[in-house]
């Protein structure tokens, strides 16, 4: 690997970046002079209105956009493309429907030519973490969505990433199974020391995940208000039904208000 | 299963009545042989039916094979070089609302009346549907599965055999059932304006002689040409599907 | 998604035109400079003025083959969506006829012209005929997978108003066909051409197709250039009318599609 991480180095920061889409007749300004940092193990939510620029933002996150100004370091390094630390989830499970569940989330192993025995173990791990047990050499179609999205999680973290990377992972799915996943995912975070970027609109996923909520402004994007969540870990799913995490949703919805107005 | 018994049964039906009517002397065998005769022109003349059903459905098979191999090759060249999509698409499209199967004297004045002719030709037919599945196909690969790859860093190769192909290929089958038809099709066009050997010719100096039985028998093989090449396809794509194992997007492209 | 890579951007309609002058212009460089004989080539100059001397003759024929090929094709659309809606209506016919319906499809229909010549004799009525056989196929399949496409809920909301089953047809499985109606009439269109070519072909005394024939029995290699390119206009312009019809059906019956 060319970039030896030391310790002290952020998972990955954002320094002054900004996207304008060569669009026509007019440019579109997407995402207008972000900074902040994530720091390693940290989960870092990004609460925003929808086509606000937050996808943007993960896809420069991601190596697959490059930003117009600015710099974009990962592990100390500027950012050039996609890295091979950084797992990623997208709105839809993408899953490729020829391929078996355990196939599916042994797919960056294949794309990276790294033998199957080697990731075996983790991926049946994961899928038995995320509730998948038996159904490893079950087809996409046959699973439901928030299944789906099961298998997708398993997929961004078999090869072992220190960076994840989620765009809006669980907004195609129904409330109700959308908060099992909220479990899910806080579940599964309590167990490592990854760094996480989490791009949602909903307020109540973002405190219940995140250890820090940046609030986005408009279009152009760009940091509105940052909230550290006062909730230590490991969090258990009920924390949301408490009083303080009510009054930290409420505070935030007002921001979001503010900022909207 | 049920309905392919009704159809079946409706099928029989209709040639029993069909039997009938001729015998009953309500239509003159001479315009519409009844099924008995056409099953004994049939028998009468095995070794010319067949020497010109094997002529036939030996021009379709190659037609057909090279049909899919061009139009296989040039989707997978217009696909990768927007530019030459650019440039010549437009075209393959204005190809496709003339009527193709009239230019068929042009093949003749080119390459003669011997197979050649007719060889071209259906390759001519067959290859458009062919290209255009591929096209669609590799064009239609879900734009998710692609950015994952990118995220990957998966390599332009790997891409294209892992994620852009098993996309495209129920395509591609569909371009070549049609394609099977169209060979079929143009094979037996070519044997009508070379007027030299086939099943086609045999229709058309079977139907000159007023010989309604022969031409009725002479439609029968090439239907079962047309059944054969066309199951061939079928089975692919069934192999196909089963190494898929999930709900294929179904296409047409005539 | 991919229709749109396929129909290629409009953006740049000069590009693919200024290639088609490029390869006329090859073309006629390759007849001049590379001596390809006028029997195999004809020049493109040579095939204007083929058209140009040939002009009232080719006109007569036109007429003729153009005639028939679109009588035929409105008769086959008529049929075409009137046996997709008595199969609809007609749970019965449906089963009976639907299988053989897709099984024709496998038949090489045009292989049955002379068959046609056999019972109608030479002449319109069995090149008429024949044209709206096979291009009544097409219009009859596309019509009823449109039909069968409808929106269960809009049928439901329809049974819901008190609607009969005539009214759920009228109001809610046509309006939705029509894009599959169309899509069925654009192949037939051409369909229509190429039958009454072929039955030219196989026997006639006038059309194009005949004409055709002629020429190449003459050896007028010009004269097959300049009747197949009218043809192809024609046919092209039989098309291009279905594809104006349906920008007005769209716009008659909203957006849908």
């Amino acid at each position: 690997m060319p970039e030896a991480p030391t310790l002290v180095a952020d998972a990955i920061r954002f320094d002054a970046v900004g996207k304008t889409f060569p669009t026509r007749p007019v440019p579109l300004r997407a995402v207008e002079s972000v900074s902040f940092t994530v720091r390693r193990g940290e989960f870092v939510a990004i609460l925003g209105p929808s086509g606000c620029g937050k996808s943007t933002l993960l896809m420069m996150a991601a190596g697959l956009e490059v930003p117009s100004e600015g710099r974009l370091e990962r592990g100390g390094v500027e950012l050039v493309g996609p890295h091979r630390q950084t797992g990623v989830m997208f709105q839809d499970a993408t899953l490729l429907p020829w391929l078996s569940v355990l196939d599916n989330v042994l797919f960056p192993a294949t794309i990276r030519r790294i033998p199957r025995a080697k990731v075996l173990d983790q991926a049946m791990r994961l899928i038995g973490t995320v509730g998948l047990k038996g159904f490893e050499g079950a087809r996409p179609h046959e699973l439901s969505g928030g299944m789906r999205q099961r298998a997708a999680i398993c997929r961004a973290l078999v090869l072992d990433p220190d960076l994840i990377l989620m765009d809006e992972p669980f907004s195609a799915l129904d409330a109700i199974t959308r908060d099992e996943m909220g479990d899910v995912l806080l579940d599964l975070w309590q167990h490592t020391q990854k760094s996480a970027i989490f791009v949602t609109h909903s307020i109540r996923e973002a405190v219940l995940l995140a250890d820090r909520v940046l609030v986005m402004s408009r279009r152009p994007a760009t940091v509105a208000e940052e909230l550290v969540v006062p909730f230590p870990r490991p969090r258990a799913p009920a924390l949301a039904d408490s009083a303080e995490f009510g009054a930290v949703v409420a505070h935030l919805r007002g921001v979001i208000a503010r900022n909207m107005a | 299963m049920k309905a392919a018994l009704t159809s079946a049964l409706a099928v029989l039906a209709m040639l029993l009545g069909w039997e009938a009517l001729v015998r009953g002397k309500a239509v003159s065998p001479d315009l519409l042989a009844p099924p008995s005769a056409v099953l004994e022109a049939l028998l009468r003349h095995p070794d010319i039916l067949l020497d010109q059903g094997l002529s036939t459905a030996r021009e379709t098979a190659l037609g057909f094979l090279l049909a899919c191999l061009f139009g296989a090759a040039l989707g997978a060249a217009l696909s990768s070089a927007a530019l030459l999509r650019r440039v010549a698409m437009p075209w393959v499209l204005a190809l496709q609302i003339v009527p193709k199967m009239a230019l068929a004297p042009l093949f003749v004045v080119w390459l003669g009346v011997g197979a050649p002719c007719r060889l071209a030709f259906a390759v001519f037919i067959a290859f458009f549907p062919v290209l255009i599945g591929t096209t669609a196909g590799l064009a239609g690969t879900d734009s998710g599965a692609l950015r994952l790859c990118r995220v990957l860093g998966a390599g332009w190769w790997q891409t294209v055999l892992r994620v852009r192909l098993p996309y495209a290929v129920p395509q591609l089958l569909a371009g070549m059932k049609t394609a099977a038809t169209m060979a079929l099709l143009g094979v037996v066009i070519g044997e009508f304006v070379t007027a030299q050997q086939g099943l086609g010719y045999v229709v058309m100096f079977a139907a000159s002689l007023g010989e309604t039985a022969l031409v009725l028998a002479a439609i029968t093989l090439l239907c079962g040409i047309g059944v054969a090449l066309y199951g061939g396809v079928l089975l692919l794509e069934l192999a196909f599907a089963r190494w898929y194992g999930a709900p294929m997007p179904a296409g047409e492209f005539g | 998604m991919s229709g749109a890579t396929l129909a290629a951007p409009a953006r740049l309609p000069w590009l693919p035109l200024a290639i088609g002058v490029l390869v006329l212009l090859a073309w006629d460089s390759a007849v001049r400079f590379a001596h390809v004989p006028q029997v195999l080539l004809p020049s493109p100059g040579s095939v204007a003025s083929s058209l140009w001397q040939a002009a009232p003759v080719l006109a007569r024929h036109a007429l003729a083959t153009g005639g028939a090929a679109c009588g035929a094709f409105l008769v086959a659309v008529a049929a075409g969506m009137v046996l997709a809606a008595v199969m609809m209506l007609s749970p019965l016919l449906n089963r009976l006829l639907y299988p053989n319906l897709l099984l024709f499809q496998l038949l090489p229909k045009v292989a049955l012209g002379p068959l046609f010549v056999v019972w109608l004799g030479i002449g319109l009525p069995s090149l008429f005929a024949f044209a709206v056989f096979v291009s009544v196929f097409p219009v009859a399949v596309g019509t009823l997978a449109g039909l069968r496409a409808a929106d269960p809920n809009q049928l439901r909301m329809c049974r819901a108003a008190g609607g009969n089953a005539w009214q759920a047809f009228w109001h809610v499985r046509l309006p939705t066909s029509m894009p599959y109606v169309f899509a069925g009439a654009k192949v037939a269109a051409t369909m229509a051409f190429t039958g009454a070519t072929v039955g030219e072909f196989i026997s006639a005394n006038a059309g194009l197709g005949y004409m055709v024939m002629q020429a190449q029995a003459r050896s007028d290699t010009p004269l097959i250039f300049a009747a197949l390119a009218v043809l192809c206009l024609l046919g092209a312009a039989l098309y291009g009318a279905v594809g104006l019809a349906e920008t007005a059906a769209r716009r008659r019956w909203g957006t849908r599609r």
